[in-house]
């Protein structure tokens, strides 16, 4: 890195907002995946003003520029891949504007998801996106990655709750795209921005909605002796239309290991649990549950456990949101998927993925959005055993590979970022990643923004390869 | 000035099945946007046809302008070039797998058709239009369509899963997926919607679908003034009750729906309506003719009140739930001066089995501004996005720039955040469509002003020479332009009509 890059930077950003040191750059090499890639500067703007600087100056450079919130995630999105400049959101952390009556807040992206409902939940309202990482992830992350969590089966993801973003174009040009209004004139680009994974603009403020907290909530736990009983509870769910705020599964492998930690009261004898909640009027929320319990019933649930009060139901969700956090303590490094598949074929594929474990030689724990069909599988590995590594890339290839034979998505909620970006013709054509090309185009045509996501890096043969290994030369670990 | 030359049209012909090109005045007429005909009209009956059709035309500088069911072609800027319209014949459920509540169609399927399939599952797709169920899903998505269901479902963007469509080079392209979550490349489908035509033509879609709610009911409580119709607008919203639909009418646009039905409409039973079908089949047998007919039924005045701002509330769930919500929104209306609070009628069995609406006053309402315009063909009908919490403030704006200018209003607010506002002149002359063109300017500038955009979804053609209906552009546009020049680089796809001239 050019070292007059890192005096210009430091003149206008301040020495302590510029961070260049071996140890420093460090701490940044990493986020919630198992990729890994050092920038050359970090940088940590406090104002739309400062990202406009900081773009301009990376033009005349011509280097790299990634955003970064907490670094909760699980694609290599926030990782500088190539390098540059890694521009960190947490000294831009404000919450501009609260407006009840129309339901809509008006935030920085460096703010804490979780902050906007501790602001408006007093009021009774909500912000919907509820990623398990919820308590640090941040804004602007969620909507680099359109991110998901639990109760977005209900909800939606992030995408349904934000109505305008400000942004900084890689010229440096500020603008502002949609608004608190709906149906803006044009084409819907905070549409196209939401889920763009940093590489088309950068967000400087988003516009999200609030919701209305509902007055009732119910929370259970179906507990099952197998789980192919489990996954046909969730495929009858849905078949009778049934849309509770959310519906996780947890196989028995990863509840005892989340139970060893947060102690939630889950059977450690069980093979599988499903948490499922309903919400809403009291009356379509006592009505739901009858049914629900009904199907667990039918599909030989063994017990079906009404949280009592608050806490219980708390307590239930502390363990399925701590779960990676768990996994951790067992395992040096796991690496989880996030594939989709149709709610039908949910009994079928968790087969096929217990094969696909066998045949490679790893434990693979199961923990999921079920309700919405989006696989959570988390291989264990040790990734200083460069077989393991590879081993751990091939099962996860092939966990992919059948999610889009049924007819599914390679992600749901996680990104491409650069660690599924070699499955990315699985799902697409040629044809249809030469029109995202040109999105790309049409807004970052030099490619500074998030170079070496979201596409492929070998363009063209469309066959599915290996995911290469972390580009930078540091071993994890 | 007609680039089209005989030989030309020949290939054009070839392009497509036989019977599926069309140069006679009728059709072309069917097919005419503000007073522009196209130079020949073709049905695409499969996707490699629409390639076919675009390629052509992007090799000959030819322009096209898609479209479905006739239904919305007064949309937008008339177009700068209209040489082709394209009509998407594709109507088949690609798949639809209700046990996982996933469908995905191709884009010529009428929404009615497909919500009469989704119906046998007891479940629906709730893209609402304002046209009712006669367009086609195509049509919806490119228009952004949507209705009073928007409140509790949103609009595509929010149930849309993707899209694949055809570039202005003729390349078949896909976003998104069929699953109801996935993030795996850009949101190109979100580009789509609402974008006219402009940068692809839509073949086929993925949707996730609902639920029918097994019981719903309409009310509806009417008010003195707006701002007490208002007061309980703000009363539900800060209440957990749910409901699934929002409007509020204002008595001028009562007086507007109450006349589409001719006077002196005597009301029709079911039972007539069959007798009729019946004698009409047996008459064309008898003369050897096709036993299909279409057959138009006017719906008896839904007698909104003239005097009084009229709020429109949809429920549904089970039969507690819609009770509840019957229970509490009595008091609740009365509370904030309601004059009368009644439930709307069901609608007649026979509509039921056509019509997602519950009562025949959603089918009225929903139609409000291609009604206004229908029946006031020298008025603007304008598309206004605000938050409810500026309605009060903006209307009153909205109202006074209506009569400055001579014009007579109305306007049907939809509590997610639109308001539908029909500015009408006192004739067709010039001197009021000048005044017509200042007040929609000014009625831009105030949207603004409220923080919102505005739209002028139907207007005379006249009138589309002297304002661009789509409004000021603002800073947003230059992006825009970038990647329609990306995804139709010459230019041939409905150019001129939308945003901005793009």
């Amino acid at each position: 890195m050019d070292p007059k890059l890192i005096r210009e930077l430091q003149e206008f950003l301040g020495k302590p907002s510029v961070l260049s040191a071996r140890e420093d750059l460090m701490m940044y090499e990493y986020d919630g995946s198992i990729e890994v890639a050092r920038p050359d500067v970090v940088v940590f703007p406090r104002t739309t003003q400062d990202v406009v600087r900081i773009v301009q100056a990376a033009n005349r450079h011509q280097v790299p520029i990634t955003g970064r919130g907490a670094g909760t995630g699980l694609s290599g999105g926030a990782l500088a891949r190539l390098g540059g400049i890694l521009m960190v959101f947490s000294r831009m952390n404000k919450i501009l504007e609260i407006d009840l009556e129309n339901q809509r807040a008006v935030v920085q992206p460096g703010v804490v998801n979780l902050d906007i409902t501790r602001a408006v939940e007093h009021a009774g309202y909500f912000f919907a996106p509820d990623p398990s990482s919820q308590k640090s992830c941040t804004i602007g992350g969620n909507v680099a990655e359109n991110a998901g969590g639990p109760h977005t089966l209900l909800y939606g993801i992030t995408t349904n709750h934000v109505t305008g973003l400000e942004v900084v174009l890689p010229s440096g040009e500020v603008l502002r795209v949609g608004g608190k209004t709906l149906d803006t004139p044009g084409y819907d680009l905070t549409g196209l921005l939401v889920g763009s994974e940093g590489t088309l603009a950068i967000v400087t403020e988003v516009t999200v909605k609030l919701t209305r907290l509902p007055e009732a909530t119910k929370t259970l736990l179906a507990v099952y002796n197998s789980v192919d009983d489990a996954t046909e509870t969730v495929a009858e769910i849905t078949a009778r239309a049934i849309t509770p705020a959310a519906c996780e599964f947890m196989d028995g492998w990863t509840l005892r290991v989340v139970e060893a930690w947060v102690h939630a009261g889950y059977p450690l004898d069980s093979a599988a649990v499903l948490l499922i909640e309903v919400d809403g009027l009291s009356e379509s929320v006592e009505a739901q549950a009858v049914e629900i319990i009904e199907v667990c019933k039918l599909n030989r649930a063994r017990e079906v456990r009404v949280a009592k009060d608050a806490k219980e139901r708390d307590l239930l969700w502390k363990g399925r949101k701590n779960a990676f956090g768990a996994v951790g303590r067992v395992s040096p490094s796991y690496y989880v998927q996030d594939g989709v598949i149709p709610r039908t074929k949910l009994p079928a594929t968790l087969r096929v993925i217990d094969v696909i474990g066998k045949k490679y030689g790893f434990e693979i724990g199961n923990i999921f959005h079920a309700g919405d069909g989006n696989l959570h599988p988390i291989i264990l590995f040790d990734p200083r055993d460069r077989g393991q590594y590879e081993r751990a890339v091939a099962a996860a290839g092939e966990i992919m590979a059948h999610c889009i034979a049924v007819g599914g998505s390679i992600t749901g909620e996680h990104g491409v970022g650069f660690e599924k970006s070699e499955l990315m013709p699985l799902m697409f054509t040629e044809a249809d990643l030469d029109a995202m090309r040109r999105v790309r185009h049409a807004l970052n045509p030099a490619g500074l923004l998030n170079p070496g996501k979201i596409f492929p890096f070998g363009k063209g043969c469309g066959e599915v390869r290996v995911r290469p290994f972390p580009v930078t030369s540091s071993t994890p670990l | 000035m007609s680039p089209l030359q005989d030989a030309t049209l020949a290939k054009l012909e070839a392009l497509v099945d036989a019977g599926n090109f069309f140069t006679d005045a009728e059709n072309l007429a069917r097919c005419t946007i503000d007073g522009c005909a196209p130079r020949a009209a073709v049905q695409a009956n499969t996707v490699e046809q629409v390639v076919e059709v675009v390629r052509f035309a992007a090799a000959e500088n030819l322009a096209v302008v898609p479209y479905g069911n006739f239904q919305q072609m007064g949309l937008g800027a008339p177009p700068a070039q209209y040489d082709i319209a394209l009509r998407i014949g594709l109507d088949r459920v690609i798949s639809y797998d209700p046990r996982d509540l996933t469908l995905s169609v191709e884009a010529g399927i009428q929404l009615n058709d497909l919500n009469q399939q989704l119906r046998e599952q007891r479940q629906f797709l709730p893209l609402d239009s304002h046209l009712g169920g006669f367009a086609t899903i195509g049509g919806i998505l490119a228009t952004n369509s949507s209705g009073p269901l928007r409140h509790a479902f949103g609009t595509a963007r929010d149930f849309l899963l993707g899209l694949e469509f055809v570039t202005g080079e003729g390349v078949r392209t896909k976003s998104g997926g069929r699953v109801v979550k996935s993030v795996a490349g850009y949101d190109i489908h979100k580009l789509m919607i609402g974008s006219l035509g402009t940068l692809g033509i839509i073949t086929s879609a993925n949707f996730r679908t609902f639920p029918l709610p097994p019981v719903t009911a309409t009310y509806l409580a009417r008010f003195a003034t707006l701002d007490d119709a208002l007061a309980f607008r703000r009363a539900m919203a800060a209440s957990t009750l749910q409901p699934r639909a929002l409007d509020i009418l204002s008595p001028d646009a009562a007086r507007l729906l109450n006349s589409l039905a001719p006077a002196g409409a005597r009301e029709i039973s079911e039972k007539e309506i069959l007798q009729i079908v019946e004698s009409e089949t047996q008459a064309r047998s008898e003369r050897g003719e096709a036993n299909s007919f279409a057959m138009t039924i006017r719906t008896p005045s839904p007698g909104f009140s003239e005097k009084e701002w009229t709020v429109l509330v949809g429920t549904g769930g089970n039969e507690q739930v819609v009770e509840r919500h019957r229970r509490e929104l009595e008091p609740m209306a009365h509370a904030a001066r309601a004059t009368a609070f009644d439930q709307a009628r069901p609608q007649q069995p026979l509509f039921a089995r056509i019509s997602e609406d519950d009562c025949m006053e959603w089918s009225y309402v929903r139609t409000f501004s291609s009604v206004a315009f229908h029946l006031k063909p020298a008025a603007a009908a304008m598309k206004i996005s605000v938050l409810p919490g500026q309605f009060s403030e903006f209307l009153k704006a909205a109202q006074g720039i209506a009569e400055q200018h001579e014009l007579a209003s109305a306007a049907l607010l939809r509590a997610a955040g639109v308001i539908y506002l029909a500015l009408v002149p006192s004739s067709p002359e010039e001197a009021p469509r000048k005044r017509l063109a200042q007040a929609c300017n000014d009625i831009f500038a105030a949207a603004q002003l409220a923080g919102g955009t505005a739209a002028i979804e139907f207007c005379p053609a006249a009138l589309k020479r002297e304002i661009n209906v789509w409004g000021p552009p603002r800073a947003d546009l230059a992006l825009m332009r970038n990647l329609k020049n990306e995804f139709d680089p010459r230019g041939i796809l409905s150019p001129g009509r939308f945003y901005g001239g793009i």
